[in-house]
């Protein structure tokens, strides 16, 4: 009987103009987003294939240890074609003392005129389209049937209420969930066929877990529709009901929290984090330019378009002073860079927890677990940064502890600029043997580099490797917001179902 | 006659639960983008305070009004201030504050708090610009055939009165309904607002209201759509189209705007422009110093003048690069400014830039008062140190440091730019910003109108002809 009723629901659904129109209106708008997007994530690609070639270049031309920048690099996830997620550059600086704590952008576009808040994905078609879609299906699924008739005459059937309004739900959740389906298992294979170099098991996973939210997404709103249906007898009053449900649950409430409640709440203890996290970068600061000033001031500077070189020839003294400046940065400046780090840590874990707090405060919210959980799943959520952050300090406290190990990031080789084998001679020799005069002494120098640059050999140090996360990683990411979503599912079924049986169908 | 339908028009309208719900619910929203604003402005209002301290501090130490060190690291700063603009919307695309060198003009940007990731934000334009549309849409949609399926249109027609007159009359009760929905809360926003922010001002006062006049005609927009969508056969699945049409002005002509704009109108990579202006300095510099024998590398007191003039024509060469870049910027953001323009809603926001001094609108007054400003105090920093007898007048970047290397190694009391104070500090820091006047401003807004009043129009004829051939029985 069931199989029947659902058969005969799917068939009204599709002979009516107004899904007809629906379908074609989604369809359109998932093509057009998913083409948009496919363009936009090649773009991002070409650029990250440029950052890792001008970070490889950069570090092959490195003159001495102090040059050696390399950069952790994220690569484009292929997922955020359908979810963009926390966007952030994809650049981490990995430079010996410098706290980690911002990401950079090497050969991305950056249009400083124009600050850009689009947020056009497949989630934004799903949280904002796909949701009004549902409502505007099933809005008269119950109160459309009184008003033809056709309820009061199934209801003189030996049917029970319980499976009408299963039927109901069925019917609606398998129409939306093979519209969304379909297009969704074509772009994936379009993905995997254009992309097929660089996809990775990542995007397997988030695939499958999108799709399974999705469901429960399309579920969720399928009995919200037909709960309303059931709230009125009237189809008209019911699509007013449901245009105003739709508006408080992806406008109103997300937008309240956003504007109102949050400020109130967080901002006070955001400000006072980032206080912190300035003070301690004040703090470093002070403490690197606290230098004894007859310590060399000739160290390695970076201007923001290139290094200025040093060189090594200098006076004993000046010699002396560097050793002295490069154990100074690492007994009292580079502890500090922990610090400025874990004060940034501090800020961006407050964060994390508010988005939770949010999660939790919109339980019954659909579309804003929807847009956390989704962002988890792929693998762009802010927690995901923070992640991004600590591997690329890995790397750095790695390399750090490789100039110790090999002795090159205490000692004049640190910011050697001439061959090393050169480097025998102090600058008190050589002004002896140029008599003072400065002119001799830079035609010396000159002559005596030559052409040969500096030897330095590059250190073997790992480079930055994208995370893989796996099925069960995933899951207990997402697993009690998921829980949440499924109870606030079931209690929706219960309040329907109840709604249905106290329903007049005369 | 014609006003007695029109009141029962009206009354018929206020009974009805959609007429209460959406009038509740706007009251709500209203309210609530007060508290909102409220908060934003005054967190803005803080940052912008703070920007003062810094300065007031800054210029309190001499060391940073010094001439020769005005020339090289010092930076002037052009700022929109908050104001109760943020009420109507947070402009949220555009920066609104400019720090430029001193001497060239070299901007970088910024915004007053963060930019946020939303779509929506409560505000005026969120409601008067995205959601009235909406409910507009939604509470005309079945004007005609509510009054056709319960025969009073026939009764109307036996009476006599001409379809015109009845469509009129239908227009009108909408139009006072948009009035009583919108007028009573926003005036109640607009008061909560100023007393929660303490920033009272006629001006403001009388530029909300003038807003509220320009959302009427995007508000008889949807309405003609709704009586026009009313007078099909099945208005329920008109209403879907008439949802989505709604939807693309509001989110997808705004949204794919900028995804578009930077595919048309492309710009190079941060790394290009960093390479670009570097180049277009050092390029430069490597050719006088070829062309002098190496004495714009030097910095002994005869090749101060050759080396004075060498960094400051590759600062030119530079700045010629850095003009370049600043003009693909503006194409492009220009280029997503005319596809966004499409959207009814987005010339919405445009006219409210021009009555609030907010957005594109103000970036472009303020990138003109920072070149002017620019050139101001180049102007007189140049005259104020010809007046320094201690100064070589070498006007460049690298002054203050040669001037250090020149009493290290020469003892000399020469150096290369004055090491005086700088007289006028206020200019370092400029809020003032000039506009245009109030009718150059009227006849931009009636040019950004003139689209919107014609699709009216087209709505309104397209109307009338339908109803007159509509079959009433």
């Amino acid at each position: 009987m069931l199989k029947s009723l659902l058969e005969h629901e799917l068939n009204n659904l599709l002979k009516s103009k107004r899904i007809y129109t629906t379908v074609i209106m989604f369809l359109l708008l998932f093509v057009s987003i998913f083409v948009v997007r496919v363009i936009d994530y090649q773009k991002q690609v070409n650029q990250y294939i440029d950052d890792v070639l001008q970070n490889e270049e950069g570090l092959r031309s490195a003159e001495n240890y102090s040059f050696i920048n390399p950069r952790a690099i994220q690569q484009p996830i292929v997922f955020s074609i359908y979810n963009d997620g926390f966007k952030i550059p994809r650049v981490l600086n990995i430079q010996y003392y410098e706290p980690i704590i911002y990401a950079e952008s090497l050969n991305e576009e950056d249009n400083i005129f124009f600050i850009d808040n689009n947020q056009l994905d497949i989630t934004f078609l799903i949280t904002f389209f796909l949701s009004l879609f549902i409502l505007l299906i099933s809005y008269d699924s119950v109160n459309g049937e009184k008003r033809v008739g056709t309820l009061r005459i199934l209801m003189t059937y030996p049917l029970k209420r319980q499976t009408f309004i299963l039927k109901k739900m069925f019917g609606v959740f398998f129409f939306v969930a093979i519209t969304f389906t379909i297009p969704y298992v074509i772009s994936f294979v379009s993905i995997i066929y254009m992309f097929v170099n660089i996809l990775s098991i990542n995007f397997l996973l988030s695939a499958f877990f999108y799709w399974l939210l999705t469901m429960l997404f399309i579920l969720f709103f399928s009995l919200l529709g037909i709960f309303i249906s059931c709230c009125s007898t009237n189809p008209n009053r019911s699509l007013v009901y449901s245009l105003l449900v739709w508006i408080l649950f992806r406008i109103v409430l997300p937008i309240s929290w956003d504007y109102i409640i949050y400020p109130r709440l967080y901002d006070e203890q955001v400000l006072h984090l980032r206080t912190i996290q300035g003070d301690k970068q004040y703090e470093k600061t002070r403490v690197e330019f606290d230098v004894n000033p007859h310590w060399s001031g000739n160290f390695i500077q970076y201007s923001g378009e290139g290094f200025y070189n040093s060189w090594v020839f200098a006076f004993k003294e000046t010699m002396d002073g560097r050793d002295q400046l490069l154990r100074y940065m690492y007994d009292e400046v580079y502890p500090l860079t922990f610090e400025v780090e874990q004060a940034r840590d501090d800020v961006i874990r407050y964060l994390i927890n508010t988005e939770n707090v949010k999660n939790w405060v919109f339980f019954f919210n659909p579309i804003v677990l929807f847009n956390n959980l989704s962002m988890k799943i792929t693998g762009n959520s802010r927690g995901d940064y923070l992640r991004f952050l600590h591997s690329a300090r890995e790397l750095r406290n790695e390399l750090v502890s490789l100039g110790i190990e090999e002795g090159w990031l205490l000692d004049y080789r640190f910011n050697a600029y001439v061959p090393e084998k050169y480097n025998v001679l102090d600058y008190d020799v050589l002004y002896e043997q140029v008599e003072g005069d400065y002119e001799r002494m830079g035609e010396f120098v000159h002559e005596f580099i030559g052409d040969d640059r500096y030897e330095m050999r590059l250190p073997v140090f790992r480079r930055y490797e994208q995370p893989i996360y796996s099925f069960g990683e995933i899951f207990e990411r997402i697993f009690v917001y998921l829980v949440l979503f499924v109870v606030s599912i079931v209690v929706l079924w219960v309040m329907t179902w109840r709604k249905f049986l106290k329903y007049d169908v005369r | 006659m014609n006003q007695i339908i029109l009141m029962k028009d009206i009354r018929l309208m206020l009974k009805d639960l959609k007429f209460q719900i959406f009038f509740l619910i706007l009251v709500a929203l209203f309210i609530l983008s007060a508290i909102s604003s409220a908060v934003t402005y005054h967190s803005h209002n803080d940052e912008y305070q703070a920007d003062l301290n810094r300065f007031n501090e800054l210029v309190s130490n001499e060391n940073y009004t010094k001439l020769a060190n005005l020339i090289n690291h010092r930076r002037l700063n052009v700022l929109s201030q908050p104001s109760p603009a943020i009420l109507f919307s947070s402009y949220s695309s555009f920066p609104d504050k400019i720090n430029s060198r001193v001497i060239f003009y070299s901007p970088t940007l910024d915004k007053y708090g963060q930019s946020g990731n939303g779509v929506f934000r409560l505000n005026w334009f969120f409601i008067l610009g995205i959601l009235t549309g909406f409910i507009m849409l939604v509470m005309s949609f079945e004007t005609i055939s509510q009054e056709k399926r319960s025969g009073t249109l026939r009764l109307m027609s036996v009476y006599g009165f001409k379809r015109q007159k009845i469509l009129w009359i239908k227009y009108i009760s909408y139009m006072l309904l948009y009035l009583i929905i919108i007028i009573p809360p926003a005036l109640a926003s607009m008061i909560l607002f100023f007393a929660l922010t303490g920033t009272w001002s006629a001006v403001f006062m009388w530029k909300f209201l003038l807003i509220l006049l320009i959302s009427i005609p995007f508000a008889s927009f949807f309405v003609w759509l709704g009586i026009f969508i009313s007078m099909g056969k099945n208005y329920r699945n008109a209403i879907v189209m008439i949802v989505f049409i709604w939807l693309f002005f509001v989110i997808i002509v705004p949204q794919s705007a900028s995804i578009f704009g930077k595919q048309l109108s492309p710009i190079k990579t941060t790394t290009e422009y960093r390479q670009a202006r570097s180049s277009a300095f050092w390029d430069e510099f490597q050719a006088w110093n070829e062309r002098e024998d190496d004495r714009a590398g030097s910095n002994t007191p005869e090749n101060l003048e050759i080396r004075a003039a060498a960094y400051h024509t590759s600062e030119e060469k530079r700045d010629v690069v850095v003009q370049k870049e600043v003009e693909d910027y503006m194409r492009q953001t220009m280029m997503i400014q005319k596809i966004a323009s499409i959207s009814p809603f987005a010339q919405f926001e445009m006219i409210s830039e021009i009555v609030f001094d907010k957005g594109l609108y103000m970036l472009n007054y303020m990138q003109d008062t920072t070149k002017r400003s620019v050139n101001q105090i180049t102007n007189l920093m140049i005259e104020q140190d010809s007046r320094d007898e201690n100064s070589m007048h070498l006007f460049y970047g690298w002054a203050e440091m040669d001037s250090n290397v020149l009493s290290f190694f020469y003892g000399s009391d020469k150096v290369a730019f004055s090491h005086e104070l700088f007289e006028q500090p206020n200019l370092l820091f400029v809020t003032e910003i000039e506009t245009d006047d109030a009718w150059g401003k009227m006849v931009k807004i009636m040019m950004r109108l003139l689209p919107i009043l014609i699709l009216n129009l087209v709505l309104m004829a397209g109307a009338v002809v339908k109803f007159e051939r509509l079959d009433i029985r």
